[in-house]
């Protein structure tokens, strides 16, 4: 979908169309413009533009220089890469091949696997966080099993870096399944069979065939991904540790339980700062996509 | 890449069957244990399934007066969202679709703004401007913080819509004389109409469960099930109350499931996310 | 019953291009004029100008003497049949053909026996309950036909029509408009670019090339007394052979042919 040529429809006249137009667009765009650019303008400037010690508003960095200075601050930054990173790496290893046996599997044991893949999209993150508890926590169903079957106890995930880990993946599969499916839906049957023919084994056609026009899939999956999962909110409060916490619950607690604005919203401009690479990648990606199509 | 014609013996999708199986372990058997505990009156460690089987726990857990609140007040804010969208943003799309105005274009790919940015630090840059309209713990700050999330998939997907539809069938209610605010009645909508409804029904499904923005802005003054699930998990030592929620819960995401699916599957949904 | 007029119609899309070319034509009562021509020769543009779906950047356009340019397509006496029959699909055949009678607020009753008498007509007697994607491809031109007819518009445009349908079915639709044509006396402007279908139904063929009029005569007169080289080409099967004319003699390497035509570079048109 293009933003194409308008059509003929509204008749033969073409003055004060543009305004009819702009009238009709006005309210979600000003929301936009009110709602999320003036926000994140506003944040910057609030965060850099400040009272000193005189009482009088002028450009600092003590909020920033606090943020990095302060090793609590700092762990948790830590810990908020070090998921993302993981996540990232995790959901490429584990939708990468099931986007492929997706792609190029037919009949109902591959449209039953694509239904589960997609399927954590119509969960809600409540539930999930719930139901990991009720499988992974402590006396979950996996503890029930194992006791059952006279093995030892694994340590819960349950309240550890790797709970919320383990919840991000999972909710993160469907989409990132599906972007790497449209992806590989530009690369033919035709240029497989012919790279086949040739005498490519699987891994060559892998390798030389589809990696190839399959990279900017991956770019666009990560970059979703990341954007999703470094300021994640409800799965590292639920499943996390309290300390040292991801930067979503951070801010929250900053926000609301600390009562401390400014610092909150210097948490989210450093994660901004953070993302805005993926961010700038993931908004190009999808407007070169539409553009490019109908 | 299946063989037609003559093949010797069928042979077996072994990569298949291994995803199907580890996929359904790691997806539905979390939901299964869930749905058990819902249904479940005694449940005591180490048995692998419940003692007692029943109700109980749905008596107990809609007799709750803060569950009622709850579900009420998400009700309440799913609907307001929904039409306050619907009825700034479909008009919208189809001047997107069908208008010729300046900036026409450069308006049209700025809702994907948003996206660029990670969203809960959105939301708390959103929040500041919040604090200082008062907006703070009330129920039209969570509607308006709730709409702007919508804003992207009731404009374009709508647009997509208007689009797609035939303009031969336009041109043809013209040439039997429609006015063109008749074809748009009668024949735009019509055509565009079950997309645009697969698009309404899940902006009321994703605000039902929105969760960050609610918190954030609403808690808690305004507790939405989903805030009350978390209260659940955290402080609620009885398990089943939380089970029963979840499946409670669960329900408009079943609906979504039902009418939206096909919706999804389709190449343009993962499309418009930038594939 | 109505004379249609065009007066040196041109159409530029931008640029210097010029989709059809200070183009005029007078369709009389009650005729079927064809417009014939290769791809990208202007015709579809021409009729889309006569329904209201394109402006001329010039000339005009007149429909029983009334000035009908300025006119949407929703207030012009023209009744246009879509190559792809542009049938509305969440309506059924009835609600189909009756929509242009509710819009103009005919009584109930009068609609049906209306959409009953073209149904009849066009020959889809009973298919009123049907959905459009139940029908062939022929049916569901019938039905835009019959969409069209049941408006007893002045001037019946036909863009095309059977494009899309095989041999057979289009040359037994060939004869069955052309007889509720007839029957129906009503003025009709035919795109098509085979010219079987022009010479088998035409009162007259137009011969459109990259938008202007080549020639326009009976088919009869057009096969035998082609006026430019391209219509000559076009028409029938022709062998073209350049040669010079010199002495009231037309020669080409050992052939020559009495002539009686001034002399000069030619090209002597042969049907086998």
């Amino acid at each position: 979908m293009t933003l194409g040529a308008t059509s003929d429809i509204v008749g033969t006249k073409t003055q004060g169309r543009g305004l009819i137009g702009l009238l009709l667009v006005a309210i979600p765009v000003v929301l936009v413009a009110w709602m999320v650019i003036y926000p994140i303008i506003s944040a910057v400037v609030t965060t850099l533009w400040m009272p000193d010690a005189n009482g009088t508003d002028a450009f600092t960095l003590k909020t920033y220089r606090f943020f990095f200075s302060d090793g609590y601050s700092l762990a948790n930054l830590q810990l908020t890469l070090w998921t993302t990173a993981l996540c990232g790496i995790i959901l490429l290893v584990v939708c990468l091949p099931i986007a492929l046996y997706l792609r190029f599997a037919k009949g109902r044991l591959a449209a039953y696997v694509q239904g589960l893949a997609i399927f954590p999209l119509f969960v809600p993150s409540i539930i999930l966080s719930y139901a990991f508890i009720r499988v992974l926590g402590p006396n979950g169903m996996v503890d029930i099993i194992l006791n059952a079957m006279h093995l030892p106890k694994i340590r819960t995930p349950y309240l550890t870096p790797w709970g919320p880990l383990i919840g991000l993946v999972w909710d993160h599969i469907p989409l990132t399944v599906l972007i790497l499916l449209a992806g590989l839906g530009v690369v033919s049957d035709a240029s497989v069979e012919a790279a086949r023919d040739v005498g490519a084994g699987r891994f060559r056609v892998f390798w030389n065939i589809i990696l190839p026009k399959l990279g900017n899939s991956i770019l666009v999956a990560v970059s979703f991904a990341v954007l999703g999962i470094f300021s994640s909110f409800t799965l590292p409060y639920v499943l996390g540790p309290a300390a040292p916490e991801m930067m979503g619950p951070f801010m929250q607690r900053t926000f609301r339980d600390l009562y401390d604005a400014p610092n909150a919203i210097t948490q989210a401009v450093i994660s901004f700062f953070f993302c805005i690479v993926f961010g700038l990648f993931y908004v190009r990606s999808v407007v070169k996509n539409q553009r490019g199509r109908g | 890449m299946a063989t037609e014609g003559f093949v010797a013996r069928p042979r077996i999708d072994w990569i298949g069957i291994a995803f199907a199986v580890v996929l359904t372990l790691v997806i539905i058997f979390p939901l299964l244990v869930v749905g058990t505990w819902a249904f479940a009156n005694v449940w005591r460690y180490p048995n692998l399934v419940p003692q007692e089987f029943g109700l109980r726990y749905w008596y107990q857990t809609l007799a709750r007066p803060d569950v009622w609140q709850a579900i009420t007040t998400s009700i309440s804010l799913a609907v307001s969202v929904t039409a306050i969208s619907a009825v700034v943003c479909l008009p919208a799309a189809f001047a997107f679709a069908r208008l010729q105005f300046p900036f026409r274009s450069l308006l049209f790919f700025s809702f994907i703004a948003g996206q660029a940015f990670p969203k809960f630090g959105l939301l708390v840059a959103i929040a500041g401007i919040f604090l200082s309209l008062n907006l703070i713990g009330t129920f039209w700050g969570v509607v308006l913080i709730q709409l702007v999330g919508t804003l992207l998939y009731m404009i374009w997907i709508p647009v997509a819509a208007f689009q797609s539809v035939d303009r031969r069938m336009e041109e043809a209610a013209r040439d039997v004389g429609a006015s063109p605010l008749r074809v748009f009645w009668s024949i735009t909508l019509p055509q565009a109409g079950p997309t645009i409804a697969a698009a309404v029904l899940l902006t009321f499904v994703n605000t039902f469960y929105e969760t960050e923005g609610a918190w954030l802005i609403g808690a808690p003054q305004v507790r939405t099930m989903p805030i009350l699930m978390i209260s659940f998990i955290n402080n609620q030592p009885v398990i089943q109350y939380g089970a029963v929620l979840s499946v409670i819960l669960w329900l408009p995401s079943f609906f979504a499931l039902l009418f939206a699916r096909r919706v999804i599957s389709g190449g343009s949904f993962a499309r418009g996310f930038g594939a | 019953m109505s004379v249609l007029d065009i007066k040196g119609v041109t159409k530029q899309f931008g640029g210097a291009v010029r989709a059809v070319d200070d183009f005029s034509l007078t369709v009389g009562d009650g005729e079927l004029v064809c417009l014939l021509g290769p791809s990208g020769s202007g015709k579809s543009t021409l009729l889309r100008m006569i329904g209201g779906f394109e402006t001329p950047s010039s000339g005009s356009i007149t429909i029983d003497g009334e000035e009908v340019i300025h006119l949407p397509p929703e207030r012009r006496p023209t009744g246009m049949v879509f190559q792809s029959h542009a049938l509305w699909t969440h309506m059924n055949v009835f609600k189909n053909i009756a929509f242009g009678l509710k819009l103009r607020r005919r009584p109930a009753d009068e609609i049906k026996r209306r959409v009953d008498t073209v149904m009849e007509l066009v020959g889809l007697t009973g298919y009123g309950s049907r959905q459009t994607h139940q029908l062939s491809g022929g049916q569901q031109q019938r039905v835009a036909l019959a969409r069209s007819l049941v408006l007893e518009p002045k001037i019946l445009l036909l863009d095309e029509p059977f494009a899309s349908l095989d041999q057979h079915l289009r040359e037994r639709l060939r004869e069955e408009v052309r007889d509720i044509q007839q029957r129906l006396k009503i003025t009709t402007l035919f795109v098509t670019h085979g010219q079987d279908e022009a010479l088998s139904m035409a009162d007259r063929i137009v011969v459109l090339h990259d938008g202007r009029m080549e020639q326009v005569a009976a088919p009869d007169m057009l096969y035998r007394e082609p006026a430019t080289p391209f219509v000559a080409g076009f028409i029938g099967t022709m062998n073209l052979i350049e040669g010079n004319v010199s002495g009231g003699n037309f020669s080409r390497l050992g052939f020559s042919h009495a002539l009686p035509v001034a002399d000069g570079p030619a090209i002597f048109a042969v049907r086998p």
